[in-house]
């Protein structure tokens, strides 16, 4: 079953008087559970083919489908609700809040989701123990790691249990070894909760892990393939299905 | 529900904790803010207390040295404006309601009043008058500060009380003897009279004319036993609309040609006084209501624009637009709640201070003493400081705050 569906998108933005295509004619269908990587030099159209698919921005052509229900810009709330239910972001700045501790980073976009405190406690506590950051929990953000700022932001994205996590470049602010330790985290939470991964990047290492990659070029996909068996991140080599 | 309710309640602390949080994150700005809406507060209790104060001494006054709870006259009189004999209640009519009115237990006395106005004076020298009279015991409450001499005494039927701008006047002192002209239905009469006392009012215009005297001297200048006006003093204020009942009662079953009205009613300047005074209360409140406006406006937009990222990543998690309002309001109802609570923390160490320290005003046109600075806070002035802040913050943070909701969520994030 496709869990995002995208038909004929496109997106042209107007920074000055001559209007630049981000996306053309971007069609595409991710199933439930998949493992995706857009790849992509710089300025491809990674970044914003992941805030259509998180609903975060409006295309200028064509339709988004999440879950079988086809975004309707017009309607605000539709978009709120979908994004509510069925999305987690995981920033490449982590967008911490640095007043907050570990544990309340994570429970604040709860807030808006379940009014139970007890309910709220649970979900932060099982988002932590699975990004290993239980014993941090009392900490602020300035007081751990980037790598742990990167976990906290993945804890955020899943506590909620949302069906698709879309994340924009989540190891370009880490180095190589905190990089691999966060994508083995979203691998295991791609098996173990059956996560739909949606990674924007142009890390190697990132790129060796995907069930499927698409490959953007000027904002259209040069390349869509798909993966038998995920590479562990020492394997280099993918094999191509179609 | 009560499950519901305890739900409730711990989601709320939750909120207000995150809420808390947030408004500290930028302490100096916070404090420079709640500093703003603090001395507001101040400003605003200290004014009303002033008033306050202003209010109890004149209505006290009023009651006192004026008016009585409340006044019996003949119908017209009120409205008539004058003390013409024409608007006089016969002795018998008096001495029924007085006696009707002092069987009543919420009646503590009663006054009799009549007003004439005539020529006193020495063999040397003499000056128009008004005078009060009464009954010298119940005029013994009413009577101004005595700076010199006694008060009226059933004792001293001649005995009057004048101003001290008047002895000065007249160059008489307590004990010296003074003649008092009256015209009173085309015929002169004059009585001897002496000064028993010297009294000081607040206004020197005031001590020029007024002079106290016992009813008895009046009945004897106007050959008539009638009075102008019957004034009733309660033992208990509360009870001020019970006593007016029964007493129009009683007029309506006698079919007495009198009306009845309370002190309020006839304390015309009074209102105009303490309804002046709120007025410039309600332009300065309006002033401090603005400046706490834009403090706190600035502060959230402020604010707002340094969370452009968190407001995107909030919305891009699923918050919505409301939510982000409620969020920045809060923040703002926040603010002013800790200013308020501040302002009037520091107004309830300030004022006991100030009310120590004796400050005076210089006098006012017409008067010829310094008015003391008394500040008298009540509950209601305070509870009133609290909602008027907390009315201001959330109206100041209405605007910034959807301003901060309606932000695209792809722009927040792209916000640098």
């Amino acid at each position: 079953m496709n869990i995002i569906e995208l038909q004929n998108v496109f997106k042209t933005f107007k920074p000055g008087k001559i209007p630049v295509t981000a996306l053309e004619d971007i069609s595409l269908q991710v199933s439930a559970g998949e493992f995706l990587i857009v790849a992509g030099a710089s300025g491809s159209g990674k970044s914003t083919l992941l805030n259509l698919i998180g609903l975060i921005d409006e295309p200028t052509g064509g339709s988004v489908t999440l879950k079988g229900i086809k975004a309707d810009y017009r309607k605000d709330k539709e978009l709120t609700r979908l994004r509510k239910e069925y999305l987690g972001f995981i920033f490449q700045n982590f967008n911490l809040i640095p007043t907050l501790t570990v544990f309340e980073n994570v429970e604040y976009p709860l807030l808006n989701v379940t009014r139970d405190v007890y309910t709220r406690r649970l979900l932060v506590e099982d988002a932590l123990q699975n990004v290993g950051l239980q014993d941090f929990a009392k900490r602020y953000p300035n007081e751990i790691s980037g790598g742990q700022q990167q976990r906290v932001s993945i804890a955020r994205a899943f506590a909620k249990n949302p069906s698709i996590v879309l994340a924009d470049e989540p190891t370009a602010n880490l180095d190589s070894v905190t990089g691999k330790t966060i994508l083995n985290l979203m691998e295991k939470m791609n098996s173990k909760k059956k996560v739909t991964f949606i990674l924007a990047s142009h890390d190697p290492e990132v790129l060796s892990m995907a069930h499927r990659q698409i490959v953007l070029k000027d904002g259209k996909i040069i390349k869509d393939s798909y993966y038998k068996k995920r590479k562990s991140l020492q394997e280099k080599k993918p094999a191509r299905l179609k | 529900m009560k499950v519901q309710i305890i739900t409730f309640l711990f989601d709320m602390v939750s909120f207000l904790k995150f809420t808390v949080k947030n408004v500290w994150r930028n302490r100096r700005r916070t404090m420079i803010t709640m500093a703003g809406i603090c001395v507001g507060t101040v400003t605003m209790i200290l004014l009303q207390s002033y008033v306050n104060t202003i209010d109890i001494g004149l209505k006290a006054e009023a009651v006192q040295k004026q008016y009585g709870h409340l006044q019996i006259a003949a119908k017209g009189y009120f409205d008539a404006d004058e003390n013409s004999p024409d608007h006089m209640m016969s002795a018998k009519v008096v001495n029924k309601i007085v006696s009707q009115a002092l069987s009543l237990d919420s009646v503590d006395f009663v006054n009799t009043r009549v007003h004439l106005t005539g020529i006193i004076g020495t063999q040397k020298t003499s000056t128009v008058f008004s005078a009060i009279a009464g009954i010298p015991q119940a005029e013994g409450v009413m009577a101004p500060t005595i700076i010199k001499g006694k008060l009226l005494a059933e004792n001293d039927p001649t005995g009057i009380l004048i101003g001290e701008a008047m002895a000065k006047k007249l160059g008489v002192d307590t004990g010296d003897s003074l003649i008092a002209f009256v015209s009173t239905g085309g015929s002169q009469e004059a009585i001897a009279v002496t000064v028993r006392g010297i009294y000081d009012a607040l206004m020197p215009e005031m001590e020029k004319v007024i002079i106290y005297m016992p009813v008895n001297s009046a009945w004897d200048l106007m050959l008539d036993k009638k009075v102008h006006r019957i004034l009733l003093f309660l033992n208990d204020p509360e009870k001020l609309n019970q006593t007016i009942g029964t007493m129009k009662d009683y007029i309506r079953k006698n079919e007495f040609n009198v009306e009845v009205r309370d002190w309020s009613t006839l304390a015309v300047f009074l209102k105009q006084i303490v309804g002046m005074f709120q007025g410039m209360i309600m332009v300065i409140g309006l002033i401090v209501f603005i400046v706490i406006i834009f403090n706190i406006q600035n502060t959230m937009h402020m604010a707002i624009h340094e969370r452009f990222r968190e407001i995107g990543a909030m919305r891009a998690m699923g918050s919505s637009r409301f939510e982000i309002v409620k969020v920045f309001i809060a923040e703002g109802f926040c603010i002013g709640l800790f200013g308020a609570i501040l302002g009037i923390a520091f107004a309830l160490i300030f004022i006991p201070w100030v009310n120590s320290m004796h400050f005076h005003l210089p006098p006012g046109p017409g008067q010829d003493k310094p008015t003391p600075v008394v500040f008298t806070p009540t509950n209601v002035i305070l509870l009133n400081s609290l909602l008027v802040n907390l009315f201001t913050a959330f109206i100041a943070s209405i605007s910034p705050a959807i301003k901060g909701a309606k932000i695209r969520i792809y722009d927040a994030l792209r916000y640098v």
